[in-house]
């Protein structure tokens, strides 16, 4: 008997326990007005986390131990991988990533039952119930379909390594991020479910289930810039988003949690749009196991992968069950949504709030499509096609940059009603902000019209959200008599969730400008070479000097064929670069591309070699990528601003104490 | 170790790595004849336009597998026949199926997918539209059946006060 196996099992077998006893407690509880069973299934909850991080930890274990004996580790790490990079291995594969997935999801729901669920007693019930019927629904899946623990008839010597693609240090950061990011959906959907099954459709939950879906908003938005920049740095195509069915996967949940985070305010603040903050959350986690059902089962990819696939039926049953009861619930409950409108105008933050949802859920159902349309096509026509970055790019772009004005514009706007006179006055420098813009564009000879569309949105919100920090900070000085820094900063501690957000929206609008610098004016070439030989590309001079053999003999690396390149400019040596490829021991057709990079805040020359012959020979390819650094830093001021926002938001000291609650909780 | 021996036993290095990795999967095209530079350009192109067949989205030009590097050289030889752009990519299409394709075709069945987008645009518009609709229509009646038993709307006191402070006219 292998007692790590049986251990790891057994671990996910009592947690499976664990969760259904957590939802019959909880029911049982509710509905014979016993606390202590209630208290019981809360306390199962946060044993389930327990019992998944010992079930991790087991697998971590045998992983260090190289117990080939159980299958997944033979087939996700090998004796030559150094210690770290196993990290890697153990959310690698179907098993692993499974298992990461649950225990994630498990932790976040114990952290949920150890805080904010002693804060509402309305639904904690109703809560858990849900809680632990979804752990117990990805657990089936990991005790019956796809366990990490099962062990092999014949243990092999050594185990077969992680996927060459993997063995990166990227991949220790950027799974954990967008696997978290994905499972943290479901604690806004567990308080959404449970708002619905307990008729408390105030604005109760929606402030509970602010703060957690920011956190979401911001592991998940920090997962796939983390894919990008892997993508980027690693995949070697000279870009960082492919609109790869994977990828879309990790981005769909991330538009109706972003939507939630602004309609919410519209919620706490106004008392509207219950039904719909409710779809909100409810739509990202389903969108959440729509995208574990698309990566698991291999769907997308084909439908013949989806049809061997052990877990895809049974997380496609899973996500039917997600729509279902989610549709249901608030069938059910229409009659409670139904509220007093109190809405002024269109010319109003609100409508400014409202339409920038809409925007965001028209995207999420353009990438929707796009993604899933091959399997219809594939089903229904016969035709295997694929959706690929032109068709995403055309039908999403102007949907894009719609959501940029609209940012800028909603900034602009007052809540309840705006004067016409002060409309005017607020928008009248905005505009012609954006129209300078434009002249100065198509004065240096751009042609683009999406690209200058973009830019010009893009300026638009720096412009007015920089006068808002502007205005806030004079405000603050002549208050305090504090200096231009402190008072900017005071800002931050006044009213983080506003300026937060501002910093996020200020994050997006350096994250476009350096979208549109870096594909629509890339230059790419490509060159056979042999040693002594150079080419150009863009202003750069690309030399050649060689080839060079290195052996690293770890994590399965058998070599690296590295090409030894110099990159000129104006006669001088900028950069000595060593592009190549790697070779793996036990995947001898998969070579991986060494991308190498000389990066400033104008450009990166980012060059890769494609091939190499014998004598010396290479096919090297470099990309001038334009601004493409503003991409990451545009993701480090969106995480900040995300960051900041966190904090509970604290109003003017005039309404710090009011005499009434506020107008939404006094309606509800 | 001289430098001559090093380079001797890096030649034989590579050599040996190129067979063992399938002698040539990870070579370069072969460039029997030199294209011009407009040809150049015109094949990075046309792979831009042509994804790997046994890859998800990943575009011809960018692409190490073998049977890219033959589709690559394919283009080449195709493009120095004298070929267009539409009969190399039509060529491919028809070899390896529409899944090579990187931009779908506009037509038969993919017109679906472009009715899809169509849809979405104007359910949201529409439905999002009727919405707002439905709510000034709404907050109209709240506030003349407010007016109409003389109650002010709902915590608007405060809350305005709350808004006036934050977006007061002066700040501006």
């Amino acid at each position: 008997m292998n007692i790590t196996a049986t251990l790891g099992a057994s671990a996910l077998l009592t947690a499976l326990a664990s969760s259904l006893f957590a939802t019959g407690a909880a029911i049982y509880g509710h509905r014979l007005g016993h606390a202590w069973a209630v208290m019981a299934s809360r306390r199962a909850i946060i044993a389930t986390g327990a019992l998944m991080t010992l079930a991790l930890l087991t697998l971590a274990y045998a992983l260090l131990a190289n117990d080939f004996s159980i299958a997944h580790v033979a087939s996700v790490s090998s004796t030559n991988m150094e210690p770290w990079m196993k990290w890697a291995s153990i959310y690698s594969g179907q098993p692993g990533s499974l298992l990461f997935w649950t225990w994630s999801m498990s932790l976040f729901m114990a952290a949920f039952a150890a805080t904010t669920l002693r804060q509402m007693p309305w639904g904690a019930p109703h809560a858990i119930a849900a809680m632990g019927t979804v752990l117990a629904a990805f657990l089936i899946a990991l005790v019956f379909f796809a366990s990490p623990f099962r062990v092999s008839e014949v243990t092999p010597l050594d185990g077969q390594g992680l996927n060459p693609l993997l063995v990166d240090p990227g991949m220790l950061i950027h799974p954990p991020f967008l696997l978290a990011g994905l499972v943290s959906t479901a604690v806004p959907f567990v308080l959404g479910a449970a708002a619905l099954m307990s008729g408390r459709l105030d604005s109760a939950w929606v402030r509970h289930a602010r703060s957690w879906a920011l956190a979401s908003f911001l592991i998940l938005s920090v997962g796939n810039f983390l894919g990008a920049w892997w993508a980027y740095t690693v995949l070697g195509w000279g870009g960082y988003w492919g609109w790869d069915p994977v990828e879309n996967s990790a981005i769909l949940p991330l538009f109706p949690i972003t939507a939630f985070l602004h309609s919410a305010m519209v919620q706490e603040r106004r008392g509207m749009l219950k039904g719909w903050n409710l779809a909100l959350v409810l739509s990202a986690f389903a969108l959440a196991v729509f995208g574990t059902f698309n990566v698991r089962s291999g769907l997308v990819a084909s439908v013949h992968s989806f049809a061997e696939s052990e877990v895809g039926p049974y997380f496609l049953v899973l996500l039917g069950i997600v729509a279902v009861v989610s549709v249901a619930l608030l069938v059910w409950r229409m009659p409670l949504l139904r509220a007093d409108h109190d809405f002024d105008s269109f010319a109003s933050r609100e409508t400014g709030l409202i339409l920038n949802t809409y925007v965001l859920i028209a995207l999420a159902l353009v990438i929707l499509g796009g993604t899933l349309f091959p399997v219809f096509s594939e089903l229904i026509d016969g035709s295997r096609i694929t959706v690929g970055p032109p068709f995403f790019n055309d039908a999403t772009g102007p949907i894009w940059i719609a959501m940029l004005v609209l940012i800028a514009f909603g900034t602009v706007l007052p809540w309840r009603r705006a004067a016409p006179g002060t409309l005017t006055r607020r928008l009248r420098v905005p505009v012609l902000v954006t129209l300078a813009t434009v002249a100065v564009l198509v004065g240096f000879g751009m042609r683009n019209v999406f690209a200058i569309a973009t830019i010009a949105a893009a300026v638009l919100i720096i412009y007015v959200t920089g006068r808002e920090y502007v205005i806030g900070a004079r405000g603050a000085r002549r208050a305090t008599g504090r200096d231009w820094l402190s008072a900017t900063t005071s800002l931050f501690e006044r009213d983080r969730r506003r300026y937060g957000g501002y910093l996020v929206h200020l994050g997006v609008a350096v994250i476009a400008i350096a979208v549109i610098g870096s594909s629509v004016f890339q230059t790419q070439v490509r060159a056979v070479v042999s040693p002594g030989d150079t080419f150009e590309v863009g202003d750069y001079r690309i030399s050649y000097g060689g080839l060079r053999v290195r052996e690293p003999g770890v994590n399965g690396i058998e070599q690296e064929i590295v090409a030894l390149v110099g990159v000129e400019h104006d006669g001088e040596l900028r950069a000595s670069l060593e592009p190549g490829q790697r070779f793996f021991t036990n995947f001898a057709n998969q070579p991986v591309a060494m991308v190498a990079i000389d990066g400033n805040l104008l450009r990166d020359v980012y060059v890769f070699m494609q091939g190499f012959e014998g004598d010396q020979t290479a096919e090297i390819q470099a990309f001038i990528n334009p601004l493409v650094q503003w991409l990451w830093i545009g993701g480090a001021i969106y995480t900040v601003g995300g960051l900041l926002a966190f904090a509970p938001a604290r109003r003017p000291v005039t309404v710090r104490q009011p005499a009434s609650p506020p107008p939404g909780a006094q309606r509800a | 170790m001289t430098g001559r021996a090093t380079m001797l036993l890096c030649a034989a290095v590579l050599v040996a790595v190129a067979f063992a990795f399938g002698g040539g999967a990870s070579g370069p095209s072969a460039h029997a004849q030199e294209l011009t530079p407009e040809l150049e350009e015109r094949q990075l192109g046309i792979e831009r336009q042509l994804l790997c067949p046994q890859c998800t989205n990943k575009r011809l030009d960018v692409c190490e597998l073998a049977i890219c590097i033959d589709m690559r050289q394919q283009i080449q030889e195709q493009l120095i026949q004298g070929r267009t752009n539409d009969e190399i990519i039509f060529f491919f299409s028809n070899r390896y199926g529409q899944r090579v394709l990187a931009e779908i075709p506009r037509e038969g069945f993919n017109l679906v997918l472009f009715g899809w987008v169509g849809g979405s645009m104007l359910l949201v518009a529409l439905g999002g539209g009727l919405f707002l609709w439905h709510l000034r229509r709404s907050g109209r009646a709240y506030r003349a059946s407010l007016a109409a038993s003389g109650q002010a709307p709902a915590g608007s006191a405060e809350d305005d006060a709350w808004l006036e402070a934050e977006l007061s006219e002066e700040q501006r």
